[in-house]
């Protein structure tokens, strides 16, 4: 018997009030795949996810997420937004803020336990923040503040990671350490990002997923210039980015 | 030296040391949320609804007869109806959380300038209840004090983490499965019992400033929310401590000096951090 998807949509449809947004979504995505979704900005990346993690709820239509139904699945979810909402300058230190990502696993309300600490222990040597665990979030460089956000993402210890433009605002060097992480990850749970960044569809994807307001699936080798035209509505040459090609293309 | 011997002699002094010590404890730990989840606005809201409560259960109390009902119990329902529909409006319509805010604020004003109007010894209780009175506390209000102050504060406490989860991070409180609208509407509730319990110190009008002030100095000294949080207590205690000693000898208004200590106090530590903050950066561009 073949295994249940990981991510399935059946007819989904939804919109903001106004036009719609998403029309007419179905596709499903295998366990341990790692995914992108690509496309233009107000294409209906982010509904997408959000849809996936059960803080929207589709107009028509049906979602499966884990097997279940979305808000069910958040115990089993690591999630890394784009921004935060907060105050940029809230009083929180790094492993405060790994810590939230054990909200609710072994306890509804008190305090962390034991086993709480040890895996926002084991998250933070994951993304090599652990020197600097005990420094205030807000005083981070920016390629640090994603590692420890990806490091709350996965402190749960997720089946599903969602993470939203993982390397937005980042240089190339970070760019680089924080594929190399989620490469890492890719071998213990099913990863789907979105990323805005065509560069940022790395060598572990094996799937990329278009929206624009509808969506398509396909094999990362299926990815041409003529489909992304086709997305964006623009001219397309496409690189493949993987930063540690050590190749004459890639100088 | 001459409010510490007065200390040790008049009850009505000692009353008001412990009011203070036992607020400042609930005022520390919520206000710090209050700030971080920049709801003080909602907090006047509530502080100035109280004042409808206030008078309401004194009318009552007094013209009508109801004995049994203190007006702190009026100012305890206030609040939490206050509470109630702010945090429904702001849960359901976001958009117009400004505009009921605003009409509570001038109603809950209302309503209770009218019921002190119409009871006896209006003058007295007008101003006690606008500008606190904490003078005027009584072995009952103190236990009525101590009871709410414990629930406040252990509630404040053992939900520390759900609460700086939604504080911190809405949205991604609610994809760990935290119920965000009941943990948001627990925490006016408890900013409710925290305004009630300020009110008896420094009044309706002056809530706000032991609630704020005390987070906002302690701020500047600590990086995360718990110290924060104690260090707020311990600053709240040591302004209405200070505040009273102040005001004793000259016979000032105790709820007034307390503020105005505390205020002072802000005053300078923002103007000697931003001065600090200065120096550093003219080293560090000398220095490179």
């Amino acid at each position: 018997m073949p295994e249940k998807p990981v991510i399935e949509f059946d007819d989904v449809s939804f919109t903001y009030g106004g036009p719609p947004v998403l029309e007419n979504i179905s596709f499903a995505l295998a366990r341990g795949t790692f995914t992108s979704i690509v496309g233009p900005n107000g294409g209906g990346k982010s509904t997408l996810l959000k849809l996936i993690l059960g803080l929207l709820t589709p107009d028509s239509g049906r979602i499966s997420v884990l097997g279940g139904l979305p808000r069910r699945a958040g115990k089993r979810i690591g999630y890394m937004p784009q921004n935060l909402t907060s105050d940029p300058f809230f009083p929180v230190s790094v492993t405060d803020l790994v810590l939230m990502g054990r909200l609710c696993i072994a306890r509804n309300f008190g305090p962390y336990t034991r086993a709480d600490k040890e895996a926002a222990r084991a998250a933070l040597d994951e993304v090599q923040l652990s020197d600097i665990r005990n420094r205030q979030f807000s005083t981070l460089s920016g390629g640090q503040q994603r590692r420890a956000l990806l490091a709350r993402a996965i402190a749960p210890a997720p089946e599903l990671l969602l993470l939203d433009e993982p390397t937005a605002g980042l240089d190339m060097k970070s760019e680089v350490r924080m594929n190399e992480l989620l490469g890492r990850l890719s071998s213990r749970m099913t990863i789907l990002l979105v990323s805005h960044n065509l560069g940022f569809v790395t060598r572990f994807t094996k799937n990329v997923i278009c929206v624009k307001g509808t969506v398509a699936v396909h094999p990362t080798e299926e990815i041409t210039s003529d489909l992304l035209d086709e997305v964006y509505g623009g001219n397309f040459k496409i690189v493949r980015h993987d930063h540690d090609c050590t190749g004459e293309d890639c100088r | 030296m001459e409010f510490i011997r007065a200390v040790g002699h008049y009850t009505f002094l000692q009353y008001a040391l412990i009011t203070g010590l036992l607020v400042s404890v609930s005022c520390g730990i919520i206000g710090t949320y209050v700030i971080m989840r920049r709801i003080s606005y909602i907090a006047g809201g509530i502080a100035h609804c109280v004042l409808g409560g206030l008078g309401a259960a004194n009318y009552l109390n007094k013209v009508c007869g109801w004995s049994f009902l203190d007006p702190l119990y009026g100012a305890v329902a206030a609040a939490l109806l206050a509470a109630f529909i702010i945090g429904f409006v702001s849960i359901r319509a976001k958009e117009r959380e400004d505009t009921v805010i605003g009409a509570l604020w001038a109603l809950g004003m209302a309503v209770g300038v009218l019921f002190i109007s119409r009871t006896p010894g209006y003058n007295e209780d007008l101003m006690s209840y606008l500008f606190g009175n904490i003078l005027m506390v009584k072995t009952s209000d103190i236990l009525l004090i101590a009871t709410l102050d414990v629930v406040v504060a252990g509630a404040g406490l053992l939900l520390y983490n759900q609460f700086m989860g939604i504080c911190f991070d809405e949205e991604f409180a609610r994809v760990r499965g935290i119920n965000v609208e009941f943990y948001y509407l627990l925490l006016l509730c408890l900013t409710a019992l925290t305004v009630v319990l300020t009110v008896s110190v420094v009044g309706v009008i002056m809530v706000i400033a032991l609630l704020t002030l005390p987070v906002a100095v302690a701020g500047h000294f600590s990086g995360t929310l718990w110290k924060i949080m104690g260090l707020s207590v311990l600053l709240s205690m040591l302004f209405t401590t200070a505040g009273l000693a102040v005001s004793y000898s000259p016979n000032l208004p105790a709820g007034a000096t307390i503020i105005v200590v505390a205020g002072a106090c802000y005053l300078v530590v923002t103007a000697a951090s931003r001065l600090l903050r200065r120096r550093k950066i003219k080293r560090s561009d000398i220095s490179s």
